[in-house]
């Protein structure tokens, strides 16, 4: 019985895996001197951390399991439980870099007061694309040959033909 | 680990989703967040009763698992809901550079394909509308409430050592 606690405290917890991993990818690249855009170290940091958690599962509870059956299924659990609450440090690490709310946010916290035409001259419309094109050529979306942009990745493209789906389900 | 605990956590998934989508068709909450947070973790507040009484020898630690996977699916739905909800500039780049192909665009005729501009404001109305920001005149100020929201963003930055983001 304790093992199991152990194991679903452990997978619980396990979204600081992929923050700590998260936390050293970041100063061995900067160690290294590497510019890496911030949403792909945070990917790699949460695809590093399945092996980790994956190997904490297995001492701590799998591999006492005798039942085969019982063990697929904990191992897919381990696998559904650690998929989602790392996706979500993703999602919310992704936010940080991405969100136009957060950024907006971001600039009142930091200075407290700020009028429409303040945020506009420093969020602009051509400044919020710029970033967005930059994100998305590391991201291996798009391109970029001399001045001109091609897609590249479909990844994004098909993710964004499912959400539209969906926001025609929700009423959006 | 029994296949009950993940068949019962994705049948409560489930239930809250259709409940959140039949909702959603009749009508959009004022405050989205507040609404899935709802939908989404209040069924764990009866769950464990309406367990006991269908599966009387039923184990707390069957329905931890079963909480635990399915704050975990929830966890994922509520974070990537706002994409649905609103328009994401990086689709509306992709989808508008996917269109001109194969000839590629320039920086300046992806800009007059779509108003940028019009996303600041769209966000801004959002973030007044979930009463984060308030406004005075022309001036914006955080609420209490955004302010709640915004510090652990700023601080998980700071911990991992990051520039702000650049949104």
């Amino acid at each position: 019985m304790e093992d199991g606690i152990s194991y679903l405290i452990l997978l619980l917890l396990s979204p600081l895996v992929a923050f700590c991993l998260h936390f050293l990818l970041i100063r061995v690249a900067r160690f290294f001197s590497h510019e890496i855009s911030p949403l792909p170290v945070a990917l790699f940091a949460v695809l590093c951390g399945l092996p980790v958690v994956g190997w904490g599962s297995w001492e701590i509870y799998l591999k006492d399991l005798v039942d085969f059956q019982e063990r697929f299924w904990g191992v897919l659990y381990a696998l559904l439980v650690y998929g989602g609450l790392a996706f979500s440090y993703f999602q919310t690490f992704a936010m940080t870099e991405t969100a136009r709310r957060i950024r907006i946010l971001r600039e009142l916290y930091s200075r407290g007061r700020v009028t429409l035409r303040e945020l506009e001259s420093e969020y602009s419309g051509a400044n919020m694309l710029a970033v967005r094109l930059e994100r998305m050529v590391a991201l291996n979306q798009l391109t970029q040959r001399q001045d001109r942009y091609w897609v590249k990745g479909r990844l994004l493209l098909g993710v964004g033909k499912i959400m539209e789906v969906w926001a025609r389900l929700l009423k959006f | 680990m029994k296949p009950a605990v993940l068949f019962t956590a994705f049948g409560l998934f489930v239930f809250c989703l259709t409940l959140h989508i039949l909702l959603w068709r009749f009508r959009h909450p004022r405050r989205h967040a507040l609404a899935l947070l709802v939908i989404f973790l209040g069924p764990l507040v009866l769950f464990p009763f309406v367990a006991v009484k269908i599966w009387p020898l039923v184990s707390w630690i069957d329905l931890v698992a079963v909480s635990l996977l399915h704050i975990a699916l929830s966890s994922a739905y509520i974070q990537i809901y706002p994409a649905s909800q609103a328009d994401s500039p990086s689709l509306r780049i992709l989808r508008v550079v996917e269109g001109a192909a194969p000839r590629g665009l320039t920086e300046e005729e992806i800009h007059i394909s779509f108003d940028p501009e019009k996303l600041l404001e769209a966000r801004i109305r959002d973030l007044l509308e979930a009463g984060l920001v308030s406004s005075a005149g022309d001036a914006l100020t955080l609420t209490g409430r955004g302010r709640m929201l915004i510090t652990p963003f700023i601080y998980l930055r700071k911990i991992l050592g990051l520039r702000p983001g650049k949104g």
